[in-house]
């Protein structure tokens, strides 16, 4: 795998209260692949996100796991501060979720993609216009020598994404990480953003991991994808598999989440799990339609378990899901 | 139930309008709510037009003066006329060459305590709440201590002992203004560093200093572009107090307080020109760059 999570956690301290955001997360990314985490709100996303990168917010931690990109140690190395810099941003591009927000409203939106470009490379002012020019015109900005000078309150949301997008790829790194990159879109802008994201990443030749709460925006895109739950990463699978036979009550729950109400017979009710006081046995017990007392639902809490080569399951009933899910789509 | 399957977002959606119809109008900034300010209200007009007067006054006063500002002609106490329209003083120097003489000293010192208090207030509040740690807590604490001290008190105490130097004025001002600026630029700090832009300046590799300086920097300008007009005023009424109680700068120096303060025995004895003159010059100066920093402040207000 060229780039590597493994069993990465982070903490958060509220009023002197501990809650785990992301719990042992393990995930992989190869080269060129295109990897989705999908998750409810809440469940540790975009804590996940930035800690790959070795970033938290101000009242948060990463507690244990290790970041691995190609040969070098992100996260539980030893890897100095001005070498981790100079991996953020040129050898991983971070989209974060609020594109207008993540711009610098007093600059200039294509001198902030040469700034990114001129602190990796080193490159002179022309060659860095001429950087962000083409990652403008490479994420399908018409006109990018005019766009170049606006402000970002002038653009669009959709192209003030697009202008994100071309400052995460201004350095052409191995994995562009995307956070909910287009859900504050409407529908027909989202797939055009993505589209030119999935583009603009093979042009460059960047792995890309795609992180959103919508499992369909992400279904025409993904190879594999990762499900996480309260933290946890609770079911793996390629795409097409997940899809087909998910073995997880929260994977059920986000595909039966693109139908009618009046048809969703699995969805998770209630609110994601207090993590503060995780309870003994499966964190989702509360809100399962699976939940069994016979089973150890309630009592111990499930491993990640294989069920196929390549699909992982956490999940103590991950059969009967399967089968239960399988007669419903039948 | 239907099938689970993949929904496809956007397959049956109509082309996409012209990309060009993509950009929305940007509300004015600031700049431009100060430019539009001043060109539709009478107010700030005035404003700009007494502080443009000042400043040309600041350069051209003591060269402009029809008569010697330090030295008496033969009529003492004299009101105004035709020949001295503001009078002459109990030396007998013309007071109208004396007021617009005067911002040279006055306005100076007020602007370059002003720049100084801003430059170095902002800096501390900037990088010690930026870079945070036990470091930037003591410079912040220091400033705080600062501020703590009885403003004019400690202003005439160090002016008096070191010799009425107008470096040592210009000095005390700035010190005496810097913790404003210092509070005013970490608050903005603190409200601008949890913004998203930070983040993903962060995430993309900038160090901290090149954040600080390129991301946390210009979106905290405004506010202190509107405080800094309050300061020229505030250190042109404390350059005059201080010359006025005989702690600033020394007569015959052409100077607004030390005028006012020599006048004033005479205002009793009916002689009220030699104290008049430069108060109302004085108040207009003040007046003037008071509504600027309003017209600047109620613009960041419409900016919102």
């Amino acid at each position: 795998m060229l780039f590597e999570v493994a069993e990465l956690s982070v903490e958060y301290t509220v009023l002197d209260e501990v809650r785990r955001a992301v719990n042992s997360v393990s995930l992989g990314v190869a080269s060129g692949e295109v990897v989705g985490v999908v998750g409810e709100s809440g469940s540790g996303k975009s804590t996940l996100a930035l800690a790959t990168l070795g970033l938290t917010r101000r009242n948060a931690r990463i507690t244990a796991g290790s970041v691995r990109l190609g040969d070098r140690q992100l996260v539980g190395g030893q890897l100095p501060d001005s070498e981790l810099r100079q991996i953020r941003g040129r050898r991983i591009g971070l989209i974060t979720q609020n594109a207008r927000g993540s711009l610098n409203p007093t600059v200039r939106v294509g001198k902030q993609i040469a700034t990114v470009f001129a602190t990796h490379t080193g490159a002179r002012p022309r060659a860095a216009r001429d950087a962000a020019i083409d990652a403008l015109r490479l994420v399908g900005i018409n006109d990018p020598e005019r766009r170049f000078d606006a402000y970002p309150h002038e653009l669009s949301g959709g192209m003030a994404q697009r202008a994100v997008i071309a400052m995460a790829t201004v350095c052409r790194p191995d994995v562009v990480i995307a956070d909910e990159a287009t859900s504050r879109l409407d529908v027909t802008i989202q797939a055009q953003i993505l589209d030119d994201l999935q583009r603009t990443v093979q042009e460059v030749g960047s792995s890309l991991l795609l992180i959103t709460q919508d499992l369909g925006v992400i279904a025409n895109y993904a190879d594999r994808l990762y499900v996480m739950n309260a933290g946890e990463v609770v079911e793996t699978a390629p795409t097409a598999e997940l899809f087909g036979s998910p073995g997880h009550p929260a994977s059920v729950s986000l595909l039966e989440s693109q139908l009618d109400p009046a048809e969703q017979e699995f969805r998770l009710r209630g609110l994601p799990v207090d993590t503060r006081a995780l309870p003994a046995g499966c964190w989702l017990q509360a809100r399962c339609p699976f939940v069994d007392s016979e089973a150890d639902c309630t009592t111990v809490h499930p491993p990640l378990a294989d069920v196929e080569p390549g699909h992982q399951v956490r999940c103590h009933r991950a059969s009967v899901v399967a089968s239960r899910a399988a007669e419903l789509a039948r | 139930m239907t099938t689970i399957e993949p929904v496809q977002p956007g397959l049956d959606v109509a082309e996409p309008p012209a990309p060009a119809t993509e950009v929305i109008l940007g509300y004015p900034s600031l700049w431009r709510h100060v430019v539009h300010s001043f060109r539709r209200e009478l107010l700030p007009k005035v404003g700009l037009l007494i502080v443009v007067a000042v400043v040309f006054l600041a350069i051209f006063g003591p060269i402009l003066a029809p008569f010697n500002t330090r030295a008496a002609t033969n009529l003492v106490n004299a009101p105004p006329s035709a020949a001295h329209w503001f009078g002459t003083d109990g030396s007998g120097i013309d007071v109208f060459s004396r007021v617009i003489a005067a911002p040279r000293i006055d306005v100076t010192i007020a602007l370059l305590a002003t720049a100084l208090a801003l430059v170095i207030g902002s800096a501390i509040g900037l990088f010690a709440t930026f870079y945070g740690g036990r470091a930037g807590s003591l410079a912040i604490r220091g400033t705080d201590t600062l501020q703590a001290f009885p403003a004019l008190i400690f202003a005439i105490i160090v002016v008096v002992l070191t010799g009425h130097g107008i470096d040592v004025i210009i000095l005390v001002i700035a010190i005496l203004n810097m913790p404003l600026y210092a509070r005013l630029m970490r608050s903005e700090v603190v409200r601008i560093r949890e913004r998203s832009f930070i983040e993903a300046a962060r995430a993309s590799g900038m160090t901290d200093f090149a954040i600080a300086w390129r991301q946390v920097l210009p979106n905290a300008i405004a506010p202190i572009a509107a405080q800094m007009s309050v300061t020229i005023g505030w250190s042109i009424i404390a350059t005059a107090g201080l010359s006025f109680l005989g702690a600033g700068v020394l007569p015959p120096t052409p100077e607004w307080g030390s005028m006012i303060s020599a006048g004033s025995s005479g205002i009793m004895l009916g002689q009220w020109w030699p104290s008049v003159f430069p108060g109302i010059a004085m108040a207009l100066t003040v007046f003037g760059f008071a509504i600027i920093g309003d017209t600047i402040q109620s613009a960041l207000g419409r900016e919102g």
